[in-house]
């Protein structure tokens, strides 16, 4: 296993160096590159064991050693909060490199060996262990992207990819400011048995432990929240730090959209998960409402925004903004529920947005528009392609039986609990004000997504004029739909039994987040027991 | 497996595997023979759902026949698999472990689902033999045959499960099924568009659906209907003193700890146990919300006319004899929560009646012959919930009058509106009244079929509708009357029922109006229906004769024979009113059912008689003497009354102008908001940089002068500030 998943990051790099040759060589053996990786990671990820915080573990010394002043080392390996969005981002290369087949004709082999870099990257973030390591791979996955978006991206290319770029390194700078704080920190409070030994660690397990037995003061937690919370909300993006996304969506070749919404978004909120939950519980329990209140914000603004567009990967786009929200929504409860609806939504946005993405390429690559008011009735040219779109729509407005349904459901019902546990009246309403609009972003949802189904797919048929030189118009070829079927049976799967899925995540989350969720619970516990025998 | 647990897996399975089977094969090789699949499949459930009735009727008997037992009515729980779990998800205390979020897949038997089952399974079967003919031309045929046994598996589920996730599940799953089938022929930008309506409505709907699921958990902690067993240090609560007896107990019959579910035993048998006051009411009515979305009672009915864009096969079953009724079964699968409310029934009844009213007055005027029967189908669930609204913790009555008619209006629903489709299909898809007439003669069939749809529907004696319409009028006027309530309620009650004896005088008007505007009079035929207008195949005319058989009989049969209140009053919810009823019976003495009889027997005679008024005044205007009419629209429309009626009170304009294009306006702004406040803000930041480099360039000018005054200058102040200090 630990060679495995040692193999599995490193493959696409391999693939990208290895990979030559004309267009058509280069795409087939990128596809070779992201097949087997996945093959690597569905190996990985169903033999996962619930429970195992380091799943087939590799680490060794970089830089100084355990006996050392410093400690640097390459870590790897899964546990509960990676092993899905592991499995998740070898998924969606697959769908990256198949909807590249056609669509990429200019200097092919660049583009896929930035694609299978962006791989490495994104693999790499998710399992690795320690701080560097991290920061490496996430930056990694930034340089890559930002070539994708400016040389294979439409009109606005230029414009995006930088904007893209200049937002997403300023945040990770602050971020990388905060990891370094959090590590001096450790530095200089020892703990342990033995506090005369001064040792710089970076090991992320080994600082979470640390942090959870040294009490760090309030105000420097803060400092450092806000440090963290610079690089990871605008990854997210949180509301008002989202406007990088519609432009870099619609900019971007239709893979790169893919993994964009599929992924990349996803290591904003696996960063809050990962260092701001474990390692800074107080300053996580006092931003909570703040935070809570900037998800909901983005959940109704997105939405709104989302209903008033005409370009339908712009509509796509903000609709992440408002399904991003969510996910916070339901870490940032701050209780089991809500903790692993929100991660559960995390990978279930990818799926049907990765999806939604790959869709809007595909219609793209037919008509070469993307406005609403262009296309008219498509089910009837199209019936294969709206089939999927109809599927991906219902999973992402939340349709119980499908995944979106799984995530939603939980979240909002851990964000309810929160807003029931309350100590006062005023944090109560505050709550249960925050939990409704949620809802309501989700009535929302469903208006903006069943809008552009209908008004693209159903009705009376209108094309843009077809240009006689090229092919008629056809329905989905087999390619596509290798592209999106394994996607729908996910979709399927996890709206059918979530609980494979939330049991392989559960005890890794519990553990993570114990600390958070015994203080934010500290205050409410009591409150609740008053409250409950008022009521009865 | 015991009987009764496969025949629940049998009864949706069947039709899930007829759909998977037709979705795959239906387009390259069952094509024309895709009907028979679902005909199969439908028609074995349907057998199955009426064993399942005998089932639970023999385990009543066996029930009764063993003595009192501590038993509130009759079920039978069966779980499957587990959905979804997160332990330690409920903590509200310091001194218990936090409970377990746990939803299993579990089905129930009941005579509720009984009777819901069989009724559902029953209508279906008709409607989908009456779909081969109808449906027989259209190029979606197998596309059709595919959504039909979908949506017959997720009502079937609907009303089986035993948690009140998966309701909420199954309950979206028929609002899709509806949204699929109401949109079926998408390339009419109205069906596409009725479909998005009905999906969004309904919506707005499951929003205070969810809300209300999210309130019962964090007050109850579960959200089984039924008791779990907990296993020996199951989820770590054994091995703790339990001290909420609210919510874990001892086990009355066998040791063993038990996790009471909100619908479950121990709640049933200590009522006490039920949370009142406002949180109660909370809960009830956000329940009730939802339950008005499906069941498109005001202000959530504007959806269900539209739907009837829809094949008119999807209208009679699924907008009006099934899943519309889903609202009205989950009311009754809750009272016990009602009654933890009174507000709350109060206001359910309200709802129903208001409703009723407005429905039956926006029907009169109406001319599409299928919108005249959806306000008809809005105005009849109206009557199922004020019979709902008029349960009180001594009687049931209200409830089990609800359910039945929810039960016979099935039958005779269903068959109007196939009724109409035949005619349809036979003016070659025309539907407004105004434009055929006299088909009594060219549709024999159709046409008394339809008649015994429309007798049924006026409520006249021995119809089916008679029965149960009569029972709710006099279960609200026992209310109206009843002397242990204040004034005020009262009152209430007395306005509900005056508007349902008035609903049951327009009912008779304009389903007589329909009917005599279609069959009688002239011999008119449309152009589109060209040179074929015939009376329709036999595959649509034999489900027609058995349904108006259904609408005749099914009506003086179970109230005669006492067969259907008798078996839903073992249904757990009712049969805990029954208890209580017979707890204070036992205490008060007897005399009240000698009271009831006789204030049934007149509220029979008056709404008889207010029907016999409503048919007469339909035959006085519509046969023959067209004046007449045109007179009394005039007059009525120098009131506005008539255009009021016409325009079914503007709620489409209202809720337009007040809700939808106020929150298109905010998303236009919000969007502008972004591109011009938000982006340039950032774009702001993203050049300070070059605008601080742009300020400070003047300053390298390359002028030796300038660098030595400043040299110069700040030599002055650092001297200046060293010796002042």
């Amino acid at each position: 296993m630990e060679a495995l998943l040692l193999a599995a990051v490193f493959l696409p790099l391999v693939g990208a160096l290895v990979l030559g040759g004309d267009r058509a060589a280069a795409r087939r053996s990128a596809l070779a590159t992201v097949l087997l990786t996945l093959a690597a990671a569905a190996v990985l990820v169903f033999s996962y064991p619930a429970g195992h915080d380091a799943f087939a573990a590799t680490e060794y010394s970089w830089l100084g050693g355990i006996d050392s002043p410093i400690d640097v080392r390459f870590s790897i390996a899964l546990d509960g909060l990676s092993v899905w969005l592991f499995g998740l981002t070898a998924l969606l290369m697959v769908t990256a490199v198949l909807v590249s087949w056609e669509a990429i004709e200019q200097q092919a082999t660049m583009f896929y060996r930035l694609l299978l870099v962006l791989e490495t990257g994104m693999l790499g973030v998710f399992v690795a262990r320690d701080i560097i390591l991290f920061y490496v791979f996430f930056e990694f996955t930034l340089i890559p992207l930002f070539f994708l978006i400016g040389i294979w991206g439409s009109e606005q290319r230029r414009y995006a990819a930088i904007k893209f770029f200049l937002f997403t390194l300023a945040g990770s700078v602050l971020t990388l400011l905060g990891l370094l704080a959090i590590v001096l920190w450790d530095y200089y409070n020892p703990s342990g048995t033995d506090t005369t030994v001064w040792r710089l660690t970076f090991s992320i397990p080994e600082l979470t432990e640390n942090l959870a037995a040294e009490h760090m003061d309030g105000t420097l937690q803060l400092v450092i929240f806000l440090a963290l919370f610079a690089g990871f909300a605008i990854k997210v993006p949180l509301f008002p730090l989202h406007t990088w996304l519609p432009l870099a969506h619609t900019e971007a070749p239709t893979a790169g959209s893919v993994i964009l919404a599929g992924v990349l978004l996803k290591i904003g909120t696996y960063g809050f998960a990962r260092f701001s939950l474990p390692m800074l519980p107080e300053a996580t329990v006092a931003c909570m409402p703040w935070l809570l209140w900037l998800s909901v914000a983005g959940v109704i603004y997105g939405a709104l925004v989302a209903l008033a567009q005409g370009d339908i990967k712009r509509l796509i786009a903000y609709s992440s903004v408002s399904h991003l929200g969510f996910c916070m929504l339901g870490i940032f409860a701050l209780n089991p529920l809500g903790i692993q609806g929100g991660t559960l939504q995390m990978i279930n946005h990818g799926l049907s947005t990765g999806a939604l993405f790959a869709l809007v390429g595909m219609l793209y690559e037919r008509y070469h528009t993307r406005q609403i008011a262009d296309l008219g009735g498509l089910a009837r040219q199209l019936p294969v392609l709206a089939f999927f779109m109809l599927v991906m729509t219902l999973s992402s407005i939340g349709l119980p039986g499908l995944n979106g349904f799984a995530g939603e459901f939980l979240l909002l019902l851990g964000l309810f609990q929160r807003a029931w546990a309350e100590a006062t009246a005023a944090d109560a309403v505050q709550y249960v004000a925050i939990a409704v609009l949620a809802v309501s972003g989700v009535v929302l949802g469903a208006w903006y997504m069943l809008s552009l189904v209908q008004r693209v797919f159903f009705g009376p048929v209108r094309e843009p004029r077809h240009n006689p030189a090229e092919a008629p118009v056809r329905d989905l070829c087999f390619r596509e739909v290798m592209a999106l079927a394994p996607l729908t049976v996910f979709v399927v799967w996890i709206g059918i039994q979530p609980r494979f899925f939330l049991d392989r995540m559960e005890p890794t989350l519990n553990k993570l987040t114990a600390n958070v969720r015994q203080r934010a619970d500290e205050k409410t516990v009591q409150s609740a027991e008053r409250k409950l025998t008022r009521v009865r | 497996m015991d009987t009764i647990k496969t025949l629940l897996i049998l009864i949706p399975a069947l039709p899930l595997a007829a759909t998977l089977l037709t979705a795959v094969l239906g387009k390259r090789v069952l094509r024309r023979q895709s009907h028979w699949p679902t005909v199969l499949a439908i028609g074995l459930s349907c057998a199955a759902s009426l064993v399942l009735v005998f089932q639970v009727q023999q385990g009543i008997h066996k029930a009764e026949s063993e003595g009192p037992s501590p038993q509130v009515g009759y079920e039978k729980v069966v779980t499957l698999w587990t959905w979804a779990g997160v332990d330690g998800a409920y903590a509200y205390s310091t001194s218990e472990p936090a409970r377990g979020f746990r939803i299993d897949v579990t089905l129930r038997a009941d005579p509720l689902t009984a009777v819901m089952l069989a009724m559902v399974t029953l209508v279906s079967l008709l409607v989908a033999v009456y779909s081969i003919g109808y449906m027989h031309d259209d190029p979606g045929y197998w596309r059709f045959f595919s959504y039909i046994p979908l949506f017959v598996f997720s009502m079937t589920m609907l009303v089986s499960v035993s948690n009140f996730v998966l309701l909420y599940v199954f309950w979206e799953a028929v609002g899709l099924c509806s949204y699929l089938l109401i949109g079926f022929w998408f390339q009419k930008p109205a069906a596409a568009a009725a479909g998005k309506k009905a999906f969004l409505v309904n919506r707005i709907g499951d929003f205070g659906f969810a809300l209300g699921l999210f309130l019962l958990w964090t007050t109850y902690g579960t959200l089984d209907f039924h008791d779990v067993k907990l296993a020996a240090g199951g989820e770590g609560t054994a091995a703790t003193v339990v001290h909420h007896e609210t919510e874990i107990v001892e086990d009355a019959d066998q040791p063993g700890l038990v996790r009471a579910g909100v619908l479950g035993q121990t709640m049933l048998r200590d009522r006490a146990l039920y949370v009142t006051g406002g949180v109660a009411t909370a809960i009830c009515l956000l329940l009730m919300l939802g339950a008005c979305g499906k069941s498109a009672q005001f202000p959530l009915h504007v959806w269900l006319p539209d739907a009837m864009e829809g094949p008119t096969p999807v209208s009679a079953l699924i907008h009006a004899a099934t899943m519309v009724t889903a609202g009205v079964y989950m009311v009754t699968r809750c009272l016990p929560l009602f009654l933890a409310s009174e507000v709350a029934l109060q206001v359910v009844a309200a709802i129903g009646g208001f409703t009723a009213l407005l429905a039956a007055l926006t029907a009169l005027t109406q001319t599409d012959l299928k919108r005249i029967l959806a306000y008809s189908t809005i105005s009849q669930l109206g009557y199922m919930f004020l019979g709902l609204g008029a349960v009180t913790l001594l009687s049931a009555a209200g409830a089990v009058a609800g359910m039945f008619h929810l039960f016979t209006h099935a039958f005779f629903k269903a068959l109007l509106f196939l009724g109409a489709g035949s005619v349809m299909h036979a003016m070659g898809g025309v539907i407004d009244v105004r434009r055929f007439g006299g088909l009594r003669r060219l549709m024999p069939t159709t046409h008394w079929t339809f008649l015994f749809g429309c007798l049924a529907l006026a409520g006249i004696v021995p119809f089916a509708g008679f029965w149960s319409k009569d029972l709710i009028l006099a279960a609200v006027g026992e209310q109206a009357y009843s002397h242990a309530l204040d004034p005020q309620t009262q009152r209430l009650y007395y306005l509900l029922y005056i508007a349902g004896l008035l609903t049951a005088f327009l009912t008779a008007f304009y389903t007589f109006r329909a009917f005599f505007l279609t069959f009688y009079g002239e011999e008119r035929i449309p152009r589109e229906a060209g040179h074929h207008a015939h009376e329709s195949p036999r595959s649509m005319t034999v489900p027609l004769a058995i349904l108006a058989v259904c609408a005749l009989v099914v009506g003086a049969y179970f109230e005669l024979t006492h067969g259907f209140a008798h078996f839903l009053e073992q249904a757990p919810p009712l049969a805990m009113i029954a208890a209580e009823q017979a707890t204070a019976e036992a205490g008060a003495g007897l005399g009240q059912s000698a009271h009831q009889a006789l204030s049934h027997w007149w509220v029979a005679v008056i709404s008889s008689l207010i029907a016999a008024a409503g048919i007469a005044l339909a035959a006085l205007l519509y046969l023959g003497h067209p004046q007449r009419v045109e007179r009394l629209t005039r007059t009525l429309d120098a009131g506005g009354l008539y255009r009021l009626s016409r325009g079914k009170f503007f709620f489409d304009e209202i809720y337009d102008l007040f809700v939808v294009r106020p929150l298109q306006a905010v998303a236009s702004l919000s969007f502008l908001f972004d591109r011009t406040v938000i982006d340039r803000l950032v774009d702001g930041c993203g050049l300070m940089p070059k605008r601080i480099g742009a300020a400070l360039r003047p300053l390298q000018n390359g002028m030796i002068q300038f660098y030595a005054l400043a040299m110069v200058l700040g030599l002055l102040v650092l001297l200046g500030t060293l010796l002042t200090m």
